[in-house]
């Protein structure tokens, strides 16, 4: 456990979790970091690494993370100064990087969505699409008990059939 | 204005619900009447029945006052029987279940997640002396019986309302702490967002809830209470149901509500302005015009919720005859004879509840003596 606890750190790209480096000169980077055959043009934000985790499983998205660690959250005294948008906006701003595209997949709670919209107007001057993730009816659910609002999120949100 | 379908609570059994302890009731489908002196739990009765409909007390916000004294526990099991005009017939066993301050419902015996899916399975209107205040006291009691409306017009509004109250206590934080608007610019423009969005969403609902209300509440009030009078109802909006143009008036309204340190534009600041031959009700009216008007509101609200769930909602009066004269006590059971709502009510004089229309067997007598009951 104790030799678990000292290997495992924070990728600095993304904040997943990462091995340590042997020496402490390298830079501990996350396998999915590490993975050069991801689209790098995708670069999904999430707020924790378990959210991470979730959307890697569904495969939905072959691109990189950005892990927020934390929401905005003025009651409990966390403000746009302690999101790290300075380190998003230098991992978008990277000289190789070719992100296009910034999903933000934090969840569809007050502060969640308080975040996605303070990240969007500060992501948007860089010149990269700000997406956000849909919210709706979970597969498997039947719409009989799906309760009024997720109905409600699914119906506003919804698309034309191509 | 007869409903679709007839809503009438057939049976229940009230454990350790504030005095009484074990309590079984077999209502009549039409009107019954509970009656004993103070104190013996005739409004607790009334009180049961309204948490097995929805969960909440409306005699108290703390549920943990309602559990009996000597008891960790307390419920309700009550059988509804919903008749279709047509002929067919629904029955469901609900329960109410309280534990500390852990509520536990169900419908059928599916544990029911949502509190406001089954607040809105088995309607209820309750009429209690307190809210005589309704029509004088602070907007916040009108603003709530708005709400109680949109749960069956606008049930998505139970969501939008949460999320504006969470939204608006962080931008309300913001202004409190902040030095400057200059320091907190991006924090306030996502929560304004919300605010706007959510804060329209319940605008429009409330607005589309007084249109409903105001034309029964002027029909109901001309019976109940006095012909002649011209009498007006209107929804005065605090925000506005343009997500844009609401989110533009948060913006401008920054320097003002640091100075205050609140916000001052949203639909917290609603109010159901109530008017009088074109005076505002709250300093014309007179007691007995106010006691109308609160009748005439709940009669309202119990005709709105009929059209919306298409359901005549079950009626629990409390003490109604000792607020009222003799003569509108009589005017509201004409008015209330037109409904097909099964009614509950309380009084200390049994003698005053006069039903003659009513055949045998629709109506049903009980004594209520130190938390228990006596069929009378």
């Amino acid at each position: 456990m104790a030799r678990v606890a000292h290997n495992v750190g924070s990728c600095t790209r993304c904040g997943n979790i990462a091995d340590r480096p042997e020496d402490n000169n390298t830079r501990a980077l996350c396998s999915i970091c590490l993975d050069t055959k991801r689209d790098a043009s995708l670069l999904c934000v999430v707020h924790r690494v378990q959210d991470l985790l979730s959307v890697e499983r569904s495969h939905a998205i072959r691109g990189y993370y950005f892990v927020l660690g934390r929401l905005l959250s003025p009651l409990e005294g966390i403000g746009a100064d302690q999101l790290p948008v300075e380190e998003l906006k230098q991992r978008i701003g990277l000289n190789d990087s070719e992100v296009r595209e910034v999903i933000i997949a934090t969840p569809p709670s007050v502060d969640g969505e308080a975040t996605a919209l303070l990240l969007s107007q500060q992501l948007k001057p860089l010149g990269v699409s700000v997406s956000r993730i849909a919210s709706g009816v979970p597969h498997g659910g039947d719409i009989e008990y799906a309760d009024p609002v997720t109905i409600g999120r699914a119906i506003a949100g919804r698309r034309d059939i191509e | 204005m007869a409903a679709q379908r007839r809503l009438v609570l057939a049976s229940c059994a009230v454990q350790s619900i504030r005095n009484l302890q074990s309590v079984q009731l077999e209502a009549a489908p039409r009107l019954n009447v509970i009656s004993g002196e103070n104190g013996q739990g005739k409004t607790s009765l009334l009180e049961a029945i309204y948490l097995l409909a929805t969960s909440k007390s409306f005699r108290t916000s703390r549920l943990a006052d309602v559990v009996h004294h000597e008891a960790t526990v307390a419920s309700v099991r009550g059988k509804w029987i919903e008749t279709f005009a047509s002929g067919p017939i629904l029955t469901r066993t609900q329960t109410f279940g309280i534990e500390g301050r852990r509520r536990h419902v169900t419908i059928d015996g599916e544990r029911i997640k949502r509190l406001t899916d089954y607040a809105t399975r088995s309607p209820v209107v309750v009429f209690e002396p307190r809210q005589l205040s309704i029509t004088t006291g602070p907007a916040a009691e009108r603003r709530t019986m708005l709400d109680r409306l949109t749960l069956f017009t606008h049930p998505s509004v139970v969501e939008d309302r949460s999320r504006y109250n969470k939204a608006l206590k962080e931008r309300q934080r913001l202004l409190s702490e902040c030095s400057s608007i200059r320091a907190v610019e991006s924090e306030l423009e996502a929560y304004e967002r919300l605010l706007a969005r959510h804060g329209a969403a319940i605008t429009q609902a409330r607005s589309e809830a007084t249109t409903k209300l105001r034309v029964a509440f002027q029909s109901a009030f001309e019976e109940i209470a006095a012909p002649g009078l011209l009498l007006e109802a209107s929804y005065q909006a605090g925000g506005c149901d343009e997500e844009d143009a609401a989110a533009q008036q948060l913006f401008e309204d920054r320097p003002k509500d640091l100075r205050r340190k609140r916000t001052s534009f949203g639909p917290h600041q609603d109010d159901l302005y109530l008017q009088i031959d074109g005076h505002p009700a709250r300093i014309v009216a007179s007691q007995g015009q106010h006691r109308a008007l609160t009748l005439a509101l709940k009669a309202a609200e119990l005709r709105c919720i009929a059209e919306a769930r298409d359901v005549s909602p079950i009626l629990l009066l409390d003490d109604v005859s000792s607020e009222l004269d003799p003569e509108r006590t009589r005017a509201l059971f004409a008015y209330l004879a037109k409904t097909d709502s099964q009614i509950f009510l309380t009084t200390t004089r049994q003698n005053l509840i006069v039903s003659e229309e009513l055949a045998r067997g629709e109506r049903r007598d009980f004594h209520v003596v130190e938390g228990a009951i006596q069929s009378a």
